[in-house]
């Protein structure tokens, strides 16, 4: 199995505040990965210690197989597009675009100029001027374009519209269909992504509380919707996640995986099952270990 | 190699910040000395010539030129996959060809200010300065009593013809990139241990100067030091401020290695 990263025991303190917490993962080439979290959770963190621009205070990040620090052949290889990364003042859209050319070996410049028609960004308007949805999609332009082997998108579609943001999914479905390679995305948004992941991390507090493939992480809950009455008949005995009503409907998340004997009970009741929303299923797995997690505290 | 090479591209893409600033601060400055110049040609007839300096002004554009290149370009650079150590080595050969180039420009000025348009026609001496070239630099202290006793200045015929055009390139440069290179130098604290660092690293100048100036004065060193500054050249000058230099870039890169963004 071609690992592209490998991060073991990793723990990151800024001064008494433990933002990562003996975290261990491994990332496999060519698939679409998800590192989910509420804000402050240590996604961005992780990310920066995945690229060297900070340092762990103990435990180990390996990418490429080899420790990424002033390792210009690991560096090159990657691409990591952050909200908080930083332009020079002087420059436009225009010079980011030609020199990302000259920091990414495998940079399509044709590429980047047809995002930037999609995205509608004025290449000779300067970076500092850019609104904040601009910033963005220059960000996510050069992502793209930079067709780096290991490209993280940490938070990438901050002030993005919604139309920018379903161009984001489909160019990264499309370019990535065309040019396999790593992508690590990082956000709290996760239902707008979640058609996007092929393999979920989730991270709470500092620590990883979900290292799943993302199939076999849909197959253990499922969303059931219809009259209120014949909903709770169904439920009945069975865990239930979460029970939202719809006008006179309610639509009900139940764990466990869709077998015959539901979809056959739910068809005699005349309701109809539904895949879970991954969010939800997110919150209740996340919040599960919280709380599991503050009763061994007690 | 290629990555530093893409360093120094990056740098010289970003001329907005380093060629508009210092052409603004150079300009305005040139400006403001011709308008006193011409105003005391016209109210003295010509009697006092003016002395600004293209090279001290532009230095201090160079070390705030620097001082921002560190915040504007390291965190860009790094976070787009560069090794700090090739953002350094990029960084000084880009540093080192920017002050060459100035120097060369503020040599063609200083020619046309000594032989072309004589003193810009009104006594002024802006690039063509006597004092950074083969003359001594402390001798400027004979001046306080201008117009009429320039003695000690003109009794130095090196002082009044400027050196040779090479010490006057080598001052120039020299002067230029000490201090693009303590630009640096700043820019690479706050980088790494912001403004906390920034303000202990003055405490500590502050200091050592202040034990320095005691020490000086209590075992009456300043006659020797004072001895020996004026016997330098201010080309000899520009050689000491090698080594120092090449502290700063040391420095820079022990601060940088370390620095997150």
């Amino acid at each position: 199995m071609n690992r592209v990263v490998e991060v073991s025991n990793l723990s990151k303190s800024f001064g008494r505040v433990v933002a990562v917490n003996q975290v261990s993962f491994s990332i496999e080439a060519g698939k679409i990965y998800g590192l989910l979290g509420r804000n402050g959770a240590g996604k961005t963190t992780i990310m920066r210690l995945i690229t060297a621009q900070l340092f762990p205070t103990s435990g180990e990040v390996k990418v490429f197989g080899a420790h990424p620090y002033e390792n210009s052949r690991v560096l090159s290889q990657i691409c990591a597009v952050s909200d908080r990364q930083k332009y020079p003042n002087g420059y436009r859209v225009l010079d980011v675009l030609e020199q990302a050319a000259f920091f990414f070996p495998q940079w399509d410049q044709e590429y980047a100029f047809a995002l930037v028609e999609a995205f509608r960004l004025p290449l000779s308007r300067l970076m500092k001027a850019l609104s904040r949805g601009m910033l963005s999609a220059a960000g996510v332009i050069v992502g793209l374009a930079s067709r780096a082997p290991l490209t993280i998108f940490d938070e990438p579609y901050l002030g993005l519209d919604a139309v920018a943001r379903s161009i984001f999914y489909d160019r990264l479905l499309e370019d990535y269909a065309e040019h396999p390679r790593t992508v690590i995305l990082s956000t709290h948004l996760i239902d707008e992504i979640s058609r996007l992941l092929e393999h979920i991390l989730v991270i709470d507090q500092g620590r990883l509380v979900l290292d799943e493939d993302a199939e076999a992480l849909r197959g253990r809950a499922f969303t059931v919707v219809g009259p209120a009455a014949r909903v709770d008949t169904f439920t009945a005995g069975k865990e239930l996640l979460a029970r939202s009503p719809l006008g006179g409907q309610v639509a009900a998340t139940i764990m466990g995986n869709r077998n015959m004997e539901d979809r056959k009970q739910a068809e005699a009741l005349g309701l109809s099952l539904a895949p879970v929303s991954l969010q939800q299923l997110l919150v209740h797995l996340t919040s599960e270990q919280s709380a599991r997690k503050a009763v061994e505290v007690r | 190699m290629k990555r530093i090479a893409s360093v120094i591209v990056m740098q010289a893409r970003d001329w907005r910040t380093w060629l508009l600033g210092s052409w603004i601060v150079l300009g305005a400055t040139f400006v403001i000395c011709l308008l006193i110049a011409l105003s005391i040609d016209v109210l003295w007839r010509g009697s006092i010539p003016v002395y600004g300096g293209a090279v001290p002004c532009l230095a201090v554009v160079m070390l705030a030129v620097a001082i921002g290149t560190v915040g504007g370009t390291f965190p860009f650079a790094v976070g787009f996959g560069i090794r700090r150590s090739d953002y350094l080595l990029g960084t000084l050969a880009w540093s080192v060809a920017y002050c060459a180039s100035w120097a060369i420009l503020l040599g063609l000025l200083s020619l046309i200010e000594a032989s072309v348009i004589k003193n810009w026609g009104v006594g002024l001496h802006f690039f063509h300065l006597p004092i950074l070239s083969d003359g001594s630099p402390l001798r400027q202290f004979c001046w306080p009593s201008p117009p009429y006793n320039l003695s000690c200045a003109y009794s130095d015929p090196n002082y009044v013809r400027g050196g040779s055009s090479l010490q006057q390139l080598w001052v120039s440069f020299v002067l230029l990139l000490f201090m693009y290179l303590l630009g640096l130098l700043l820019g690479s604290i706050y980088q790494r241990f912001g403004r906390t660092g920034e303000f202990f690293f003055f405490g500590i100048v502050f200091l050592l100067l202040n034990v320095f100036v005691l020490l000086s004065s209590y075992w009456q060193w300043w006659g020797t030091i004072s001895g020996w500054l004026v016997q330098q050249t201010a080309a000899a000058l520009g050689v000491w401020l090698v080594p120092v230099m090449a502290i700063f870039a040391l420095a820079s890169y022990a601060l940088l290695r370390k620095a997150t963004v």
